[in-house]
């Protein structure tokens, strides 16, 4: 698969499984600036024709909406309360897997990690100039933005 | 009568949204059960009967697969069946699971219909 089929694989899934998963609806950003102030980020390791890692990056706020809408209830709800992190590796998860199943096809057996998920303060990240690194940035509707990068190692 | 539903996933918001979707889905349920991995799950069927088992592949300490191989190995909880609940999706690693006694695979995400369909058909026919 050439690098722009998978960019395209990429943007899709990810929206598509933030939209099914968690009723997040988001947009690709023409133009990717730093990300920057209170962040997440979730990693997932894959191993199978190509190893390598998907990586999310998200506004702080999204981690209890993931949880929220998981439930079924709202943001401040004691159910959903706590469960920011968890959810936000299950988010991840979840597109992976999509992605995974997209990009080799659904006869390839490709084995995903357990998800690792971490506050970045103050993160001022760069775009990863990395040959193996595909990325794109999306924003939702309430203007929280979600970085997902598709490393291969 | 309701059925009593094991839900294994280390993941604590997935086994809620579970719950949930099967609550949402009309099937009559008189007890859940949960745990974090194949060896907690093997601990619970040690304790209590089910009448089915939701689990996830990937786990930390034991994971979907071994629980498996473990469940089939035994007398009586290879009578149990099982259902995967997972995001990962090739067709092979499916058949795989389908050859060692999982009698379906939920995709992530899910939708209760997806639960009321294969659980109810599956607890109907037992």
């Amino acid at each position: 698969m050439r690098d722009e089929e998978i960019l395209e694989a990429l943007t899709e899934v990810t929206a598509q499984m933030l939209e099914d998963a968690a009723f997040i609806f988001t947009k690709p950003m023409e133009s990717r600036l730093p990300f920057e102030g209170e962040a997440m980020q979730a990693k997932i390791g894959f191993e199978g024709p190509r190893l390598g890692m998907v990586v999310l990056i998200f506004d702080k706020s999204l981690a209890s909406v993931f949880a929220a809408n998981f439930l079924g209830v709202e943001p401040d709800n004691l159910e959903a309360m706590g469960k920011g992190r968890d959810a936000a590796g299950e988010m991840l998860n979840i597109i992976a897997g999509a992605l995974m199943e997209r990009i080799f096809g659904e006869e390839i057996v490709v084995n995903l990690g357990i998800p690792e998920v971490q506050y970045l303060e103050n993160l001022q990240s760069e775009n990863v100039n990395n040959e193996d690194c595909i990325q794109v940035s999306f924003m939702t509707d309430e203007d929280q933005r979600i970085d997902v990068h598709l490393i291969f190692l | 009568m309701g059925y009593n539903i094991l839900i294994v996933d280390d993941s604590s918001i997935i086994r809620a949204a579970v719950k949930k979707a099967i609550e949402m889905s009309g099937l009559d349920v008189a007890a859940f059960h949960e745990a974090a991995n194949g060896k907690h799950a093997l601990e619970a069927l040690d304790q209590q009967w089910v009448d089915i088992v939701l689990t996830d592949i990937n786990m930390p300490e034991m994971s979907g697969v071994e629980l498996i191989e473990r469940m089939a190995a035994d007398d009586l909880l290879n009578k149990i069946p099982v259902v995967i609940v997972s995001t990962e999706r090739s067709r092979t690693r499916i058949e795989n699971l389908m050859a060692m006694g999982v009698r379906a695979y939920i995709k992530k995400p899910f939708r209760p219909e997806d639960f009321r369909d294969v659980i109810g058909g599956i607890l109907a026919g037992s």
